[in-house]
């Protein structure tokens, strides 16, 4: 069986980021970022890569906008995603859903060649009271978000935002609180057991004009 | 009267008396082709072996009896009942460490023998754990183990031997990769599909409470090795073999080669070992810099030059295990907190906003495990202790195209 990508229109999608020309202010931020880059060549290459990635989306329309791009040590990127954002319910107008999110991204050395924990990659740095499931919601200085048991070794970090939409948009989480992998938030988990019909926050693919890949025979 | 303390030492005495300990030389053959003092090279070998089982244990064996100086012995499994039916173990020592149990045994065969035990996964190991092997023995079934060991051992350039074997047609392997500039094939080079697919399945998950599940430590995900105990026996000989060549010097370089043989047809096969281009180990090899000095005494600038790299260099990095920078923290108010401080992970780091009076609280965002060294430019001449990194036994240095491993130069005997 061959597959083959085709998108209905031209613009791009996220296999294609490497072909999008950063301009413009998009453009400054990259280069901003690339004053201090420090580590080895492969490393350096890697987090400007990954970092391309993510400006890229940002440059095609994607719903995030880069606020801090850090490439000294590990790669630290702080992105507003704009997307429903479920926060902690009140008594009186029950669940509260923000428009956007302002996410911390660290990406370390050692996740290019170590699985790691899925709670290392994103955290949740603007509300403060998300109301998920696979959001921590102890007295951490910055909520953390789980993207499952394992992260592999390598995983581009473009996979990485488009999990934590699917995640945050609660299309995919995972909501069984005796599931051997856990909540990190066990009473939000049931509160949605109980609320499975606001399910999910939004069907807005992650790129627009991404269209579900053509599996050719 | 006697304590019991005496009593016990003269009964020692009286059996050492009636069992004296042969001169480690006593039956070392004259090599072919070696110096006379072939003995006394091995006698300065330090070997590691990663996996002390049906034929890392064996090897250890062999090696102690062979009078090497040295054993770091590295294994986080114990004996099981079904580990009689191939290991060199017996019924008492099912449920001990299988390290644990090797050393002591290694010891009674060769009382001043060296030997360091790490009782868990070498991925748990420092890489300055490893820099005083002269060799790495890999004996271990466990795929993400021999990436990890694979890629320790280039980036230390200590000549890895790979031992394992396949029960089904009676074929030992020994592959030895010779790590001499660090551009010669790993272990992960000569992974095919199927390698990387049981890679993948035997990777490490974490619960949400960030718990490591290991599939190789709990059974889960690893297949045991289905051998007979003679074919263990015979890979632990051929693996032992290469090691006394490489470190005698004997017959022809074995380096980046692999002998095989097969049972069924009683040939003994020699191949090349090569490169792979896609292979995604970092081939860089670390320059070991012995510090005479406690680094954490050092401060950042001593650090730097002593390796003989420039602190000015805008792509060097610094990593120190187990801690990390946090260079300054910012308060909900928008206040920014200088900290210039390193902290254990794991520990909270605290202060006070100046602005709003407010605890602020390190976040994930505010911390780095790697840091560059041009954040030190006001802490440059400052030691490292007093920046919180109190209790280290290696940093690495990296820029573009080096890297430097710092280490003490005495280690303390650990076991």
């Amino acid at each position: 069986m061959k597959s083959t990508t085709s998108t209905s229109s031209n613009r791009p999608g996220l296999n294609d980021l490497s072909k999008v020309e950063l301009s413009g202010a998009v453009l400054m931020k990259m280069r901003f970022a690339q004053l201090l880059n420090a580590g080895s060549t492969a490393w350096q290459a890697r987090k400007v890569a990954e970092l391309r990635d993510v400006l890229a989306i940002e440059q095609i329309g994607g719903p995030i906008k880069v606020l801090a791009a850090d490439l000294s040590g590990d790669l630290k990127i702080t992105v507003e995603m704009r997307m429903p954002v479920p926060r902690r319910p009140t008594e009186e107008s029950g669940l509260r859903l923000g428009d956007h999110a302002v996410l911390g991204l660290l990406y370390t050395f050692e996740a290019t060649r170590q699985p790691q924990p899925g709670t290392s990659f994103v955290y949740i740095l603007d509300p403060g009271d998300v109301w998920h499931p696979n959001v921590s919601s102890g007295n951490l200085p910055v909520q953390v978000l789980c993207l499952g048991p394992s992260v592999p070794a390598g995983f581009p970090l473009k996979h990485i935002l488009l999990l934590t939409y699917a995640s945050l948009t609660m299309m995919a989480a995972q909501f069984d609180d005796l599931d051997p992998a856990g909540v990190l938030n066990r009473e939000a988990a049931q509160w949605w057991q109980r609320n499975a019909h606001l399910l999910p926050l939004s069907r807005e693919p992650f790129l627009k004009t991404t269209q579900a890949r053509k599996v050719a025979t | 009267m006697k304590s019991f303390a005496q009593s016990g030492r003269k009964r020692t005495r009286r059996r050492a008396a009636a069992n004296p300990r042969p001169a480690r030389t006593a039956r070392f053959p004259r090599l072919v082709g070696t110096c006379a003092d072939a003995a006394a090279a091995l006698a300065r070998l330090r070997v590691a072996i990663v996996g002390c089982g049906s034929v890392g244990g064996r090897v250890a064996l062999h090696l102690a009896r062979c009078g090497v100086r040295g054993l770091v012995l590295i294994d986080p499994k114990k004996y099981r009942p079904v580990s009689l039916l191939t290991h060199e173990c017996y019924t008492e020592t099912i449920g001990q460490n299988k390290a644990d149990v090797m050393a002591t045994v290694c010891r009674s065969i060769c009382p001043d023998l060296e030997v360091r035990v790490y009782v868990k996964p070498v991925q748990d190991l420092l890489l300055s754990d490893l820099v005083e092997a002269d060799v790495v023995v890999m004996a271990t079934d466990n795929l993400p183990a021999e990436v990890d060991t694979g890629q320790r051992c280039i980036w230390l350039g200590k000549p890895l031997v790979h031992a394992a074997l396949h029960g089904e047609t009676l074929t030992a392997s020994v592959r030895f990769f010779l790590n001499s500039d660090g551009q010669g094939p790993c272990p992960a080079c000569l992974f095919g599909p199927q390698e990387w697919r049981d890679h993948d399945a035997n990777l490490r998950r974490y619960s949400c409470d960030g718990t490591a599940h290991d599939p190789c430590l709990e059974g889960t995900g690893v297949v045991p090795t289905r051998s007979l105990s003679f074919l263990c026996a015979m890979s632990a000989d051929l693996a032992t073999n290469q090691v006394i060549r490489h470190a005698l010097g004997l017959g022809r370089s074995v380096g980046d080669t692999m002998v095989e043989y097969n049972g069924y047809t009683h040939r003994t096969v020699v191949v090349p070992l090569g490169r792979n281009s896609n292979c995604p180990c970092e081939h860089v090899q670390y320059r070991v810099v012995r510090s005479t000095r406690q680094i954490s005494d050092l401060t950042m600038r001593e650090l730097v030059e002593m390796a003989g790299a420039n602190h000015k260099s805008r792509d060097l990095l610094l990593q120190i295990p187990n801690m990390r920078w946090i260079d300054q923290m910012t308060c909900k108010c928008g206040a920014v907190t200088v900290v210039r401080h390193f902290q254990p992970y794991g520990d909270l780091c605290t202060k006070k906003c100046q602005t709003c009076k407010r605890i602020v609280v390190a976040g994930p965002m505010d911390a780095s495990g790697a840091v560059a060294t041009a954040a030190f430019d006001s802490v440059l001449d400052v030691p490292i202790r007093r920046l919180g990194a109190r209790a280290m036994s290696q940093a690495t240095l990296r820029d573009a195209n080096r890297a430097w491993l710092i280490v003490p130069a005495h280690r303390e005997a650990r076991q």
